[in-house]
């Protein structure tokens, strides 16, 4: 039987392969609303193992995961970062596969729009039906209206691609809520959002029931 | 990290042939440290992973479980699973275990359950189950009672005796009271009370207040998958191993991988042969051998351990070796309320209740167990996981459920029975090698159709103490076939006949006089859910038998 934490524990060490590099300038949630092709022109930089265009990318998709919307989201949080930090150090193993998911990534792309070379530069309406197509590829498809030429996909195409979608949303979650250490989460974007707090020590009461419990004693 | 190194100790010699090699230093391999070497034995530990301490534990929820750094690396480790027999392996985690001096109860969630008087006896009082190996132990509570006692002083826990009708009997109180009750306590005891349940302070290995010399849990909230930086978790670290090691016998070698039990002509265990950290193989002499390595690695070395009087593997004259694997089922809920939890804050678990124990024999099935108020997700793992099944996994809407949820919702989790299955098991996979060369652990295991009828029944009456409770949402995640644990039980089950047991009453090997086991492996019934007090008194009681068996001269 397996619990949503046992069965992270058993993805993290089968599939989970992600994150972290050197300080880069955090950017701003003003510049996180700019269109993704500026900030992969203007902010992107530095990464050691993502290409400038598959940063821009994951970021983009990213920002489709945890929106940027009255408060940061994954985007602010620098979870691109996170990601090129890990894939640059302690998950080296994993490097393939996610160059793998963000090439499928671009493949989606094209078919969801003639001639689109890159994730990033599409409508959003457009990145979010790439991404429906990925992750659920056994459910109507989102793109055969807008993309009628798109070709027949084999099961297992689609599974790979669900697959893709798996790794790199994984990879957004862990570095929006992991340690900052790992050069995500930055300035706890991902845990302010949450209200979660990491402190050495805490005393009670912890919460609104328990103190409500101790004023009633 | 420390290592042998920095741990001052009395050293050993190879050649020198000490009154007993320990093989694993987890939750009882660490009580044969102490008590063996107190007891004026010599004594080396060969124990696989890193000697770790309280300086060297953190908060980094990904580090700790992408770099496996408090346990088994599938990596290095990999394992196969297959739903039967006749199944072809498939490579995948399926079971994780402490690996590193102090043992699964270094990243514990710290719950610590006694067994109850029937656990020892429930063949004998409901009858036998068919298709199961479903048995008496050979001992009772009452030959345990002591040696529950002495866990729960030694190592630390916390609890308050006496409050639940349904709690065994016991000669002391715990030595520390209960933990501060968290806000998902106080909702579960409101909702369990309405429907006349009976919830009741979770017993747990984390000190309340100072105790021996250790600081008082400073309620971090880092303890389910986690090392305890203040020492507060009542783990083997901060209490029997510098105990062990102060006793001036007692050697601990980490990274120290055990491979083969060596035997002599007179069908008596000699040797123990290992890796160091180097890959460099070693060979122990030893006058007996304990093995303490897990539900999984112990039975893995003794089917590792051929040789021409063993062909099946040391020990197996019954052929029982790895059989009867059980894992605990662990059926979970949730609900989402009103008000601020802030689950994050504190130990896991500071209410429970045991009302289920045992159930109404009319259900038509067999099982029986407890169900905690726990706190599941830190943010990684609540990001993945924490929302209801049916909410979205992306976008706006997800993320302004993250926000809303996080600390508002609470989980409860049923803790039930596992039905012994000889056909479940642990044998070795000579098709995958790990990183020694050696062959992998292949997992067999399918949930026993009652297993999974209790966890339902459990699931659903936890739903009902969360609508009590005054739960605005709630949900049951799907109980599914297991294929991935962290229990490892019954796999050289203890009993009296030869035939229907690997080791006896005093965890004695019955092949081989001077071997004995002793950990999760000796369970001959699952318990309802918390292993490890019961591993740790099994361990003192057999640590009492194999000193007295040994001064009289009979090992």
């Amino acid at each position: 039987m397996e619990t949503t934490r046992r069965s992270f524990l058993a993805q993290s060490a089968g599939a989970l392969g992600i994150l972290f590099l050197d300080s880069l300038t955090p950017q701003l949630l003003a510049q996180a609303h700019q269109h993704a092709h500026a900030a992969a022109t203007n902010g992107l930089q530095g990464f050691r193992f993502l290409t400038k265009q598959e940063a821009a990318d994951f970021e983009a998709f990213s920002a489709q995961i945890i929106p940027t919307d009255e408060t940061p989201g994954a985007r602010e949080a620098g979870a691109v970062y996170f990601a090129d930090y890990v894939l640059s150090t302690i998950n080296q193993d994993q490097q393939r596969d996610f160059r793998n998911a963000l090439a499928l990534l671009r493949v989606t792309s094209a078919e969801a729009q003639s001639g689109a070379a890159s994730f990033f530069a599409l409508p959003v309406d457009k990145q979010i039906a790439v991404m429906k197509t990925m992750e659920k590829p056994s459910e109507a498809d989102p793109l055969t209206a807008a993309s009628p030429a798109s070709p027949n996909r084999s099961q297992t195409e689609a599974a790979k691609r669900a697959e893709a979608f798996g790794l790199l949303r994984a990879t957004v979650l862990v570095g929006t809520f992991s340690d900052p250490s790992l050069h995500g989460n930055r300035d706890q974007i991902g845990w302010k959002l949450i209200g979660f707090n990491d402190q050495a020590y805490w005393a009670p009461p912890f919460g609104y029931y328990d103190a409500q419990a101790e004023d009633k004693a | 990290m420390s290592t042998s190194a920095t741990h001052p100790q009395r050293k050993y010699p190879l050649n020198e042939s000490v009154d007993f090699v320990v093989i694993g230093c987890g939750a009882a391999g660490s009580v044969f440290a102490r008590e063996l070497s107190q007891n004026g034995f010599s004594v080396v530990v060969l124990e696989q992973g890193p000697w770790k301490s309280a300086k060297d534990f953190g908060h980094n929820e990904y580090l700790t479980w992408n770099n496996a750094a408090l346990t088994n690396d599938f990596r290095k480790q990999p394992q196969t699973f297959r739903r039967t027999p006749q199944d072809k392996p498939q490579k995948q985690p399926s079971l994780l275990y402490g690996r590193l001096v102090g043992g699964g109860p270094v990243h514990f969630t710290a719950n610590y359950w006694r067994f109850h008087e029937i656990d020892f006896i429930e063949a004998s009082k409901k009858g036998t189950i068919a298709g199961t190996g479903f048995a008496d132990w050979p001992i009772t509570y009452a030959d345990l009672e002591p040696y529950y006692t002495k866990a729960e002083w030694d190592l630390g826990a916390s609890g308050q005796a006496g409050v639940s009708p349904f709690d065994p009997p016991r000669s002391k109180p715990y030595p520390l009271p209960p933990m501060p009750v968290k806000p998902d306590g106080v909702l579960f005891e409101r909702g369990a009370r309405k429907l006349g349940y009976h919830p009741f302070p979770a017993p747990v290995a984390v000190i309340s207040k100072a105790y021996q010399g250790r600081m008082a849990c400073q309620h971090c909230g880092w303890c389910e998958g986690f090392g305890c930086e203040h020492g507060a978790k009542s783990s083997p670290l901060p209490s029997l191993i510098p105990q062990a090691i102060a006793s001036g016998r007692c050697e601990i070698r980490p990274h120290s991988y055990v491979h083969t039990i060596e035997i002599n002509g007179q069908g008596r265990v000699t040797a123990a042969v290992y890796f160091d950290e180097h890959k460099v193989e070693r060979r122990q002499l030893a006058k007996a051998v304990v093995v303490a390595a897990n539900g999984a690695e112990t039975p893995r070395l003794l089917l590792m351990s051929k040789s021409n009087r063993f062909p099946n593997g040391l020990a197996n004259s019954s052929g029982l070796v790895g059989k009867y694997l059980m894992f605990n089922t662990d059926p979970m809920s949730a609900g989402v309320f009103e008000h601020e939890l802030n689950g994050y804050k504190s130990i896991e678990v500071t209410r429970i209740l045991q009302d289920f124990y045992e159930i109404d024999p009319k259900l038509g099935f067999y099982g029986g167990g407890g169900i905690s108020a726990r706190f599941q997700n830190y943010p990684i793992t609540f990001a993945f996981g924490g929302l209801s099944p049916t909410a979205p996994q992306w976008g706006r809407e997800y993320k302004k459920l993250l926000a809303k949820n996080f600390n508002r919702t609470m989980c409860l989790m049923g803790h039930g029975t596992s039905l012994p299955v000889e056909a479940n098991s642990i044998s070795l996979d000579d098709t995958v090698k790990d990183d020694w060369g050696l062959p992998v652990m292949c997992v067999t295991y399918k949930d026993h159709p009652d297993d999974l009828k209790f966890a339902k029944y459990l699931q659903d009456r936890s739903l009902e103490i969360l609508e009590a409770a005054g739960a605005q949402e709630r949900w049951a995640y799907p109980i599914s076939e297991s294929s991935f644990a962290v229990h490892l039980l019954g796999t050289c089950r203890m009993g009296n006949d030869p035939k229907s047991s690997v080791v006896n009453a005093d965890h004695r090997t019955h092949d081989i006089p001077n071997l004995f086991l002793c950990d999760g492996s000796s369970f001959v019934t699952s318990g309802r859910g918390q292993p490890t007090e019961h591993i740790q008194a099994l361990a003192f009681r057999a640590s009492d038998r194999i000193t007295a068996l040994t001064k009289k001269g009979a090992v």
